[in-house]
């Protein structure tokens, strides 16, 4: 008796459909896995500090989307078993006992895609870190034991969630309901209250990219990205609408395309539901293929930003340290083309209200002008801001206060910390100007009168110098460099650097693509699983057609026309929106970055294309065989 | 205009699962113009075939069919896609309706393909309505109508292109007794009105007591062929009879 029950209640396999879900839970748990990867998240920052913010909200994101994703598969799954469960009752099984069954089913069917997915996505996670160890020399470890619990946990509630709405709906349902069951008509009730909000939304989430703060943290990240999400959410969720309306427009065009309009009609919500998931799928492909390409092809030469080979760090220095350089120049003149060597204290300021956390540099007037050739004038008390920023490559907002235009702190007292006393100068001006080497790209300089300085030096007790070196052929690095690790144990190479931060980009890079990778598979499996459920009942269409009177041509034409809908409608939308991201969400926006977004959303279109060209072969085989 | 129609030897078989199935074996057939040509048979006889092959949508596997002294194996495509377009309606159990598409839109929707002007389809729609009316409920999509209504809609769609020939395909399988009586009351007067040639299929009797000539078909072969001579009455007692036989029930 058991046994019956269990049979009758058995769903179809629907095998695609749970080989997408494993999918998404493999592509989850692997972002999870990076983006919870302190030693990922170090490189991406030193890529483009925003990285790591716009990766966790894609995580978020993808959350959101397993949701969806499951629910719909549920639904899909019990609507067509309603009408077998309702004779099961009529027959005088338990109603409670046939729900209970079938979520049985349902969780012993996640389960299986979760530990698929897990055991998927942990071996591409572990392939990815192997082939960034061994190939590009990283030093990547750590077991993703975050992405473990939070994909068990989010897939846990999607089901628990779902399993209770759906047994409600189950055990909440007539006999004569169950067995008159219809597929509910989920066409949404206003389109026009859609569209409208859809467009609100696309101007709402504009409206917060240009509009950003001055920092970039993760709500700046997110809202914009959900407000278009949910923007493209409701604008293909009323696409056939305003398409219809657009064919009704004129009458030959809508004698022209009847056939086409009675699909978008009838396929309503299916064709929306499907088209919102393809949207936000191409939405992110895109995005991150922009980002990807911007990396690879930016030239990397940052070299003016390191204008010295070397750097040589002495705290508290003393006369043996002056010898000792003395002899170092003296002995390698040749080899070297310019040497400076500068008094540079290290300090912090306070920043957002915090403690003295954010790090800056010190420097006596005459360092500046020994390092440029350039004077001042500086009074006791005053400050100039040294932004090591070349202006015509970085796009630096600015603004004006009191006839001084500034970027990083505007003109008045400020307080800075400098071996463990807090002394208070006055900004009155900020320059804009690469001198010498600075790790961080943020880091600022405080340029203060010699006077001041010799001031806090014997207050603090000690002075400390940085010494910068140029060599004049670059196969004297190395020789040069031994030499210097008798002088000081902290130097700095330029080209390592340079190096670390190509690799670093490499990585980034890779992760990306990827990423895309997985996003245009999702993509295509997505299009394909709707044009395969549907398949039987398409083909009873065409043939209707046929006997209508089409032709073959005629018939080509029509599924043309549907495979562009479904092809292309995500990609004009979710283009529209990925590039406006890109554009208004990067910090700095040049030419050559509007070149790479237009040619990588071409290049995307391109692949579109042929699938779209593919699906339409197959279909028209398909269908007209 | 004269509508002639004959099948002559016509054979038609499938290859299903490695095997050939025989649909249509050796059939002679004279269709005569301006009748209601019905053509009996039990599921799996063969009738639906016959009627794909008239309609242009399946080929045969050896013989040949004339329509006005034409050989259709002489056909190009677009000979098939001008016979299916302009000389042919279909008519089926299930209506075949499109269901995006309101019940005027679905009788246009032929002429839509053969690029007639608007005033045209106007014109056409109206004179089809004179003759099958569902006017009154021209703006319901097909599930907002009953089955009734639904194949006077399909038949509009037939019959809208004036073609030279009706296919029904169990026009009546769908539908109550009433709505059935009244759908083949709207074939007669088609018949009457424009002097189309109908063929129809079915396995009903009495349905087939409304026609010109009934052609019995099992097993993909023409068993017998009965022509009304007497009233509906004694005709469907003919039928009865005959089909009896030809099913191997007396």
């Amino acid at each position: 008796m058991k046994n019956i029950l269990q049979r009758a209640v058995r769903t179809k396999a629907h095998s695609s459909m749970y080989i997408m879900l494993t999918i998404g839970i493999a592509m989850f748990f692997v972002y999870t896995g990076l983006v919870s990867n302190s030693q990922m998240i170090s490189v991406m920052d030193s890529i483009e500090y925003t990285l790591p913010v716009w990766m966790t909200a894609l995580v978020c994101i993808l959350a959101v989307f397993s949701f969806v994703y499951y629910r719909y598969l549920c639904i899909y799954t019990l609507d067509e078993k309603m009408k077998d469960y309702g004779i099961l009752v009529s027959m005088g099984y338990n109603q409670k006992r046939i729900s209970e069954a079938f979520l049985w089913i349902m969780a012993k069917s996640m389960l299986q895609a979760l530990l698929w997915g897990l055991l998927a996505g942990t071996l591409i996670y572990f392939i990815i870190l192997n082939i960034l160890n061994h190939v590009l020399d990283m030093d990547f470890h750590a077991v993703p034991l975050q992405g473990y619990i939070l994909v068990g946990a989010v897939y846990a509630a999607v089901y628990l969630i779902n399993a209770a709405s759906l047994g409600n709906r189950m055990n909440g349902l007539e006999i004569s309901d169950m067995l008159n069951y219809k597929k509910l008509d989920k066409s949404i009730d206003y389109p026009n209250l859609y569209q409208n909000i859809g467009f609100a939304l696309l101007a709402f989430g504009l409206l917060l990219l240009t509009f950003k703060g001055e920092s970039y943290n993760f709500a700046s990240a997110l809202f914009p990205m959900l407000s278009l999400t949910a923007s493209a959410y409701c604008l293909t969720m009323s696409f056939s609408h305003w398409f219809t309306k657009i064919f009704i427009r004129s009458t030959p065009k809508y004698h022209r395309n009847l056939f086409y309009i009675s699909q978008l009609r009838t396929n309503y919500k299916k064709y929306a539901k499907l088209l919102t998931g393809c949207t936000i799928i191409v939405i992110f492909g895109l995005f991150m293929m922009i980002i990807d390409v911007s990396l690879a092809t930016d030239d990397g030469d940052h070299s003016f930003e390191m204008p010295y080979d070397f750097t040589v760090y002495m705290d508290a220095v003393d006369g043996d340290d002056l010898k000792n350089i003395e002899d170092f120049e003296s002995q390698k003149g040749t080899l070297l083309k310019d040497t400076r060597l500068v008094r540079i204290l290290d300090g912090a300021i306070q920043w957002e209200g915090q403690e003295f956390s954010r790090l800056v540099h010190v420097m006596p007037e005459s360092s500046y002008f020994d390092l440029t050739g350039k004077h001042l004038g500086l009074q006791n008390g005053e400050i100039v801001v040294l932004s090591q920023i070349d202006r015509n490559y970085y796009d630096i907002g600015t603004q004006e206060e009191n006839g001084m235009e500034w970027g990083f702190q505007p003109p008045g007292p400020v307080p800075f910390l400098v071996g463990g006393k807090v002394y208070t100068r006055t900004i009155v001006k900020e320059i804009w100007e690469i001198v010498y080497n600075i790790e961080d790209q943020t880091q600022r300089a405080y340029i203060i009168s010699d006077e001041d300085y010799e001031g806090i030096v014997s207050e603090a007790g000690y002075d400390q110098m940085k010494y910068f070196i140029s060599v004049s052929s670059p196969d004297s690095l190395p020789t040069v460099y031994e030499r210097l690790c008798e002088i000081s144990p902290v130097i700095t190479a330029k080209a390592a650097n340079l190096e670390t931060q190509a690799k670093n980009k490499l990585v980034v890079s890779v992760l990306i693509l990827l990423a895309v990778m997985l996003l245009l598979f999702s993509l295509v499996s997505l299009i394909l699983l709707r044009i395969n459920q549907d398949i039987s009942e398409e083909k009873r269409k065409y043939s209707n057609l046929f006997s209508v009177g089409y032709t073959y041509a005629q018939l080509q034409g029509e599924i043309r026309k549907e495979m562009a809908t479904l092809f292309f409608v995500p990609l004009v939308l979710g283009s529209f929106i990925s590039i406006m991201y890109a554009l208004l969400a990067s910090s700095r926006t040049s030419l050559r970055q509007v070149i790479v977004t237009f040619g990588v959303t071409l290049l995307f279109a391109a692949v579109q294309y042929c699938f779209y060209r593919v699906a339409t072969r197959t279909l028209g085989r398909q269908y007209l065989n | 205009m004269q509508y002639h129609i004959m099948f002559k030897n016509l054979s038609k078989s499938y290859q299903s699962k490695g095997a050939a199935k025989t649909a249509l074996s050796d059939v002679t057939l004279n269709i005569p113009q301006g009748e209601i040509f019905c053509i009996m048979g039990s599921s799996g006889s063969g009738k639906s075939t016959l009627l794909k092959i008239l309609g242009g949508m399946e080929k045969p596997t050896s013989g040949t069919v004339y329509i006005n002294g034409a050989n259709m194996a002489d056909y190009g495509q677009q000979d098939y896609d001008r016979h299916r377009q302009m000389a042919v309606g279909y008519v089926f159990q299930d209506f075949n309706l499109l269901e995006g598409l309101t019940l005027k839109e679905n009788i246009i929707l032929p002429l839509t393909l053969q690029k007639v002007s608007e005033t045209e389809i106007q014109k056409k729609y109206a004179d089809t309505l004179r003759c099958v009316d569902v006017g009154y409920c021209e703006n319901n999509y097909p599930e907002q109508s009953s089955g009734g209504e639904q194949q006077r809609a399909a038949i509009c769609r037939a019959i809208i292109k004036s073609p030279k020939l009706i296919l029904a395909d169990e026009p009546t399988g769908s539908l109550d007794h009433v709505n059935a009586k009244a759908i083949l009351s709207t074939f007669m007067d088609i018949k009457e009105r424009m002097q189309t040639t109908i063929v129809l299929v079915t396995h009903d009797a009495a349905v087939a007591s409304y026609c010109d000539t009934v052609v019995f078909i099992e097993n993909g072969r023409v068993c017998d062929t009965l022509r009304k001579e007497e009233t509906a009455q004694l005709f469907y007692e003919r039928i009865v009879t005959v089909s009896s036989k030809v099913r191997g029930v007396i």
